[in-house]
Parts: structure tokens; C-alpha cells; sequence
């Protein structure tokens, strides 16, 4: 089982830190950063794979320095990009056949792969059509097709579901599921619901810096007993800024009941995720303080 | 190598596009300037056959060609003497009908003997043709009989005598050639044909249409990145991209070249292609003992080398700036300064000018030889080696910065 493991990453641009020492491993199965805009995910991201280079720490894969690896850490990456770049003029499949030729696939491999890839993602009746021709959705579709082609080792998609219709979204967790028993999945996202069921592994990030780093069941064992509904004739007792809300509940996280009827609720990543940005001493153990 | 193919197939319709486009509007656009500056292909012909063979069909053409001038010049003249002595006042005075006839008659009639300025100017393209082919033989003849007068009387300079101890070679070469041409040629497309290719801008247009953004719109649109990360890799995929690049110059100006040559060739009536180099206007005291064919093989080969200097240079440009706006401008540097420099008077050794500015011209028209390490070098092979070297080291630099912008340098 392969070893992805970051070790005091730090990255700046200019006099602006955008990550602090990021410490964190995966290992097979489904990771997932998850973080507000801003926080860091498309960086580390980006430093992980080598796009841009990083200011400090190090990746290794089974120990080794991924810079280091330079065309064997690649071969074995796949990478979608939160706005994955196109031929607008090329066809569906050329705009394959150009990545699998890249990639350095062997030739009499690609046109299976090519139709492989394709039907995962729903886009086998676009084969010929022009990517100019496509919609958000598609698009994105195409850009997964492109990282899963060839099954690389290392996925990374950075906000994959942007742009998917629910219906979309599903398929593409079904594809995770499928991919999860011999990849390293990492998954940037700020939306909980893309991953609150399929993931393995969940890094919270805030303004650069690990918030919290673990299994999402562990995690929601942290928060346990903190979260509370709030009814709502008794939303005005809080400052509105604590609060968030959940489907039809309004919720905040807090050591003690916060109004007079709040009745404490089970937590789900979602809870996790407004932890990570309301409360981040939870995760160090400071909530109790 | 099957990523290097798919691409190169993907850069044949721009490539397509491009090279036919410009050539038909280059070739269109050669043909009507010779046409409009030579006017009536018959009239030249039967002019020119008209006359003799040798010095005497020189003098002829030369001596119609002053006496038609003076003609027009003495009816012009008589027109300004009936104006200055009918004056009256500010008011000139208006010629007399028989006067205005024979000015139309003698500038404009259509008859040899009326001395029209349409045979003029005829008569003097001819006698400027002729002449390269009447004393080229005499001019190097003279020039090597310097070299050996010098030689004799002592020069002891060991630059100048190894010059000599060349030119006299070649030119002896050259006096070789000239003996079996006793023919005479219509020079008029072959001499401008060369001038027309030594200062033409749209082989320029097309390197730029078809090279300046090919870095900058990957880089802009983040393809680049996406590029990166396959097993290819940045430096990977740039040196396909170079060397599809230099491909697309490549056939591009050999298309286009060919195209005006071919054309040159079927305007022509004569079989300029065999005739001596010498015979061109311009190029009486060239050393390059080679047909005109020879010439324009020679020329091409600068000039591709030339070209493919631009388009690695444009390349560079297009890595450096990124951005497909900013690389449009810059990438307009290289191409417009070969066009700048010759216009600008400034003080550079000549040889240097020449290369710099591609002038094929000035590099082949007189001793085409450079002093370096006090052995005369052919200007060709240094201009040659010189492009070649800086083209390697543009590409060179385009492949480190990509391989600066990834991980895999």
C-alpha cells in the first residue's frame, strides 16, 4: 500500500503565507480537504503534484521525494484542475487521445481506454463533438475522464463536483467508490455533501494551516455533544455569526447549551466542516476551556 | 514520440491555412508590382529582339533610350519656352492645339519613331539588363588584373593575398561559366524577384501568425500546467512544440519561397535558371561562380536559416511572456528589427549589417568573404553557422525555462 506523505509544507507567494507547515498522509481510499475558499486546498494541491513550487517541507511517496521522482511520480499522478483547460477545438476523444499519448500510454491501449474513461462519466454519445460545444457539466465530466485515464496511482481532483447536477455528483462518488481500493484519492472540496459519505480521510484546513486530520468518525467523536439546534424563536439569545444552518435546522457549536431549549444533535461532517471555522480549538482540545 | 505525431498532425491545418493563404497573396501581389513597373510584355520583346547581340545591342538599346529622352525633353522644353514668352502676367497662356498634339503624340503616341515615353522607358530597363550581360566578363577581367598587378607589385598583407589568391580562383571559375552563355536574358523578373525576397515582410507575418502564441496561449490558458504533470512532462512536451515550430517555419517558407520562384520561372520567357549569377543587375562582380538557380538555392538556405532563427527566437518570446497579448507584441521585436536595421543609419561593421539584417544582396553581389583568424570565410557559411547557433540557443533557452516552470528540469 502506498504512502503520500506531506511533511511541513509550507508555500509563499510574495509576503503572503498561504500554507503553514502542513503536516498530513494518505494512504489508499478517499482523502479529502475540506476547507472554506481561501484556506489553502488548491495549494497544497498544487504543491503536492508539483504544479507550482513549494516555499518549504517535503512529499515523499513510500519515502521518497515526489521532485525527485520527476517522470515516475508523474506517470503515476492524475490530476484535475479546478478549471480544467481545454481545446476548445478538439473533440472529446483528440483531447483524450492527446493526454493517453502524454501519459505515455501504450498506442494499441488508448481507443479502449478512451471509450473506458468516457463511459464512467456518461460522455460515450459526445465521442466526436467538439468540447466548444459542451456545457459546464460536460466539461467537468471530460476533466475527470482525463485525470482517471490510464488509472494512475494518485488522483487529485480540486473541487470536481463544480458545475455537476446532483444525478452527476452521484455518479462521480460511485466512480471514487469504484476507484478507492487501489488509489490514493485526494479530494478538495467545500462542499460536505460530495464526500460526507465516501470519505476515508478528512483534512480541515483554515487560512493555511491544518485544522484537523483523521478519520471523519473520529473527527465527529471530537464534537460530539457540541452541536446544538437552536429553535427558532430563540435564534435572536446568539450572535448571529455562530450560527449556521443545516437543512431546516439552525445550529451552533458550543461546550454548553447555548439558549434555554437547544437539544444537542448527532454530528455530521457538515458540523465538522463549521467546527473547522467557528470552534478550531475543538480539535486541539480546547473546547472544554 | 506517438504525443510528438499527434500534435504535429493537429499543427498541419494552421500550418495549411497560413502558408497558402500568404503565398497566393505574395505571389498575386509580386506579379502585379513587376507588371505594373514593366508595362507591356510585347512592346519589351520586340523591343529586345530587335536589337543585336553583344555590345552593339547595348549601345542600341542605350542610344534609344537617350535619344527618346532628349526628344521628350526638347518638346517639354519648347512647351516651357512658349509659356515663358506668352506669359502675360500670372496668367499662363493656354497652347496652341497643334502644340498639345505633339507633346501627346511624342510623350504618349504609339509609334518607335515618335519617341513615347513608354518606349523610354523600355529602351532604358533593356540597356540597364544588358549591360551586367555585356561587361560582367569585362568588370572581372579588370578586377583580376588588379589582383595581379598587386600581386606583382609586392603586396605583402597576407589577408589580401589569400583574397586575392580566392577571388582570382573563383572568378577564373566564373569567366569559365560565362564563355558557354552566349545567350541573352530577360533579367527583368530574375533581378527583381531577388529584390523582392531580400526585403519582403510577409514571410515575417507569417512566422509570427503561426508561432507567437504557441507557448503563450498554453501558458495563459493553464494547459501548460495540465502538461506538466503527464509522464511527458514540461520540458517533454516543449521540445515537441520546438520542434513542431521549426517544422512550420520550415514548410512554410520553403511553400512560399518555391511558390515566387515558380512563378519568376513561368513569367519568364527565357530560361533564366541556367544563366550565370553575373548577369543580374547588381551582381556584375560576384565571385560565386553558380547560375542563377544555383543563386536562388543559395538564397533560400539563408534565408530558411534566417527564418528558423526568427522562429526559435519567437518561441522564446512566446515561453518568456506568457500571456498572448504581451507575447503578440514582443514577438513582433525579432521581426521587425531585421526591417529596422536596414532602414537605420547606423555606424556597424558592414559585414555584420548584412548579417544582421539578412541582406542576401549585399552578401552575395561583390566578395563575399569575412576575415576571421586572417583566413577569408565565405559570408554565407559564417551567416549560416551564425544563425544556426543562435536558433540552438533560443530553443535551448525556451526548453530550460520550461523546465524551470515544472519540477521535471
Amino acid at each position: 500500500m502506498s504512502v503520500l506523505r506531506v511533511e511541513e509544507l509550507s508555500k509563499k507567494y510574495g509576503r503572503k503565507v498561504a500554507l503553514r507547515g502542513v503536516t498530513c498522509e494518505f494512504t489508499t481510499g478517499i482523502n479529502a480537504f475540506l476547507g472554506p475558499n481561501g484556506a489553502g486546498k488548491t495549494t497544497i494541491m498544487n504543491c503536492i503534484s508539483g504544479v507550482i513550487p513549494k516555499t518549504g517541507g517535503r512529499v515523499t511517496l513510500d519515502g521518497r521525494d515526489v521532485f525527485k521522482m520527476s517522470e515516475d511520480y508523474r506517470r503515476r499522478l492524475g490530476y484535475q484542475f479546478q478549471a480544467q483547460p481545454f481545446y476548445p477545438s478538439y473533440t472529446a476523444h483528440d483531447f483524450l487521445e492527446l493526454f493517453a499519448l502524454l501519459k505515455g500510454m501504450p498506442k494499441n491501449l488508448i481507443e479502449d481506454e478512451i471509450k473506458r474513461v468516457l463511459e464512467q462519466v456518461n460522455l460515450s454519445e459526445n465521442i466526436r463533438d467538439k468540447i466548444r460545444s459542451f456545457s459546464g457539466g460536460m466539461k467537468q465530466r471530460l476533466a475527470i475522464a482525463q485525470t482517471i485515464m490510464g488509472s494512475p496511482e494518485i488522483l487529485i481532483f480540486d473541487e470536481p463536483s463544480a458545475g455537476l447536477d446532483p444525478f452527476e455528483r452521484e455518479q462521480f462518488k460511485r466512480i471514487m467508490m469504484e476507484l478507492k481500493s487501489r488509489c490514493i484519492i485526494i479530494i478538495s472540496t467545500h462542499i460536505v455533501s460530495d464526500i460526507d459519505t465516501i470519505c476515508d480521510r478528512l483534512v480541515v484546513l483554515n487560512k493555511g494551516s491544518v485544522v484537523a486530520n483523521d478519520r471523519p468518525e473520529n473527527l465527529c467523536g471530537h464534537i460530539r455533544g457540541l452541536i446544538w439546534k437552536i429553535p427558532r424563536d430563540e435564534l435572536e439569545l446568539i450572535p448571529l455569526k455562530q450560527v449556521y444552518f443545516e437543512d431546516t435546522d439552525a445550529k451552533t457549536v458550543s461546550a454548553e447549551r447555548p439558549t434555554p431549549n437547544a437539544v444537542t444533535s448527532e454530528p455530521t461532517l457538515n458540523d465538522l466542516y463549521f467546527c473547522g471555522q467557528l470552534r478550531q480549538d475543538i480539535f486541539t482540545g480546547g473546547a472544554d476551556k | 514520440m506517438n504525443a510528438f505525431l499527434f500534435m504535429l498532425k493537429k499543427a498541419i491545418r494552421p500550418t495549411v491555412a497560413v502558408t497558402v493563404g500568404l503565398t497566393c497573396f505574395a505571389v498575386l501581389f509580386m506579379i502585379a508590382s513587376f507588371k505594373s513597373a514593366y508595362g507591356d510584355d510585347k512592346l519589351y520583346a520586340a523591343c529586345f529582339d530587335s536589337l543585336d547581340e553583344g555590345e552593339e545591342g547595348y549601345n542600341a538599346a542605350r542610344y534609344n533610350s537617350e535619344k527618346l529622352s532628349a526628344e521628350d525633353k526638347e518638346i517639354l522644353d519648347k512647351a516651357d519656352r512658349y509659356i515663358s514668352t506668352h506669359s502675360n502676367g500670372s496668367v499662363p497662356p493656354i497652347l496652341p492645339n497643334e502644340m498639345v498634339d505633339e507633346i501627346f503624340e511624342t510623350l504618349f503616341g504609339d509609334s518607335e519613331t515618335a519617341g513615347s515615353s513608354q518606349y523610354q522607358a523600355v529602351y532604358g530597363l533593356i540597356s540597364k539588363q544588358l549591360y551586367s550581360q555585356t561587361f560582367s566578363r569585362e568588370l572581372i577581367k579588370e578586377r583580376t588584373e588588379g589582383y595581379s598587378r598587386n600581386i606583382r607589385r609586392g603586396v605583402t598583407d597576407e589577408y589580401s593575398l589569400k583574397i586575392a589568391e580566392l577571388m582570382m580562383d573563383d572568378y577564373e571559375k566564373v569567366l569559365e561559366k560565362e564563355e558557354n552563355h552566349r545567350e541573352r536574358y530577360d533579367t527583368r523578373y530574375a533581378n527583381n524577384f531577388i529584390g523582392f525576397i531580400s526585403s519582403e515582410p510577409i514571410s515575417y507575418i507569417g512566422i509570427f501568425l503561426l508561432l507567437f502564441s504557441s507557448f503563450s496561449a498554453e501558458l495563459q490558458s493553464g494547459r501548460y500546467k495540465a502538461f506538466k504533470l503527464t509522464k511527458t512532462g514540461a520540458v517533454g512536451y516543449s521540445s515537441y512544440r520546438i520542434i513542431i515550430g521549426i517544422l512550420q517555419a520550415a514548410v512554410f517558407f520553403s511553400v512560399y519561397f518555391f511558390a515566387l520562384y515558380t512563378a519568376v520561372i513561368l513569367s519568364s520567357e527565357t530560361k533564366i535558371s541556367s544563366m550565370p549569377m553575373q548577369y543580374l543587375s547588381g551582381f556584375e562582380l560576384s565571385h560565386l561562380p553558380i547560375n542563377f538557380g544555383g543563386f536562388v538555392l543559395r538564397i533560400y538556405f539563408m534565408k530558411l536559416s534566417f527564418t528558423l532563427m526568427l522562429s526559435a527566437a519567437v518561441m522564446l518570446l512566446s515561453m518568456v511572456s506568457r500571456r498572448i497579448i504581451p507575447s503578440a507584441i514582443v514577438c513582433l521585436i525579432p521581426l521587425a528589427a531585421p526591417a529596422a536595421l536596414s532602414r537605420i543609419d547606423i555606424s556597424l561593421n558592414e559585414n555584420l549589417r548584412q548579417m544582421m539584417t539578412c541582406d542576401i544582396i549585399g552578401m552575395n553581389n561583390d566578395i563575399g568573404a569575412i576575415n576571421i583568424g586572417g583566413s577569408p570565410i565565405d559570408v554565407a557559411a559564417v551567416f549560416f553557422i551564425a544563425v544556426i547557433m543562435i536558433a540552438v540557443c533560443s530553443a535551448a533557452a525556451a526548453l530550460i525555462l520550461s523546465g524551470r516552470r515544472g519540477f521535471d528540469a
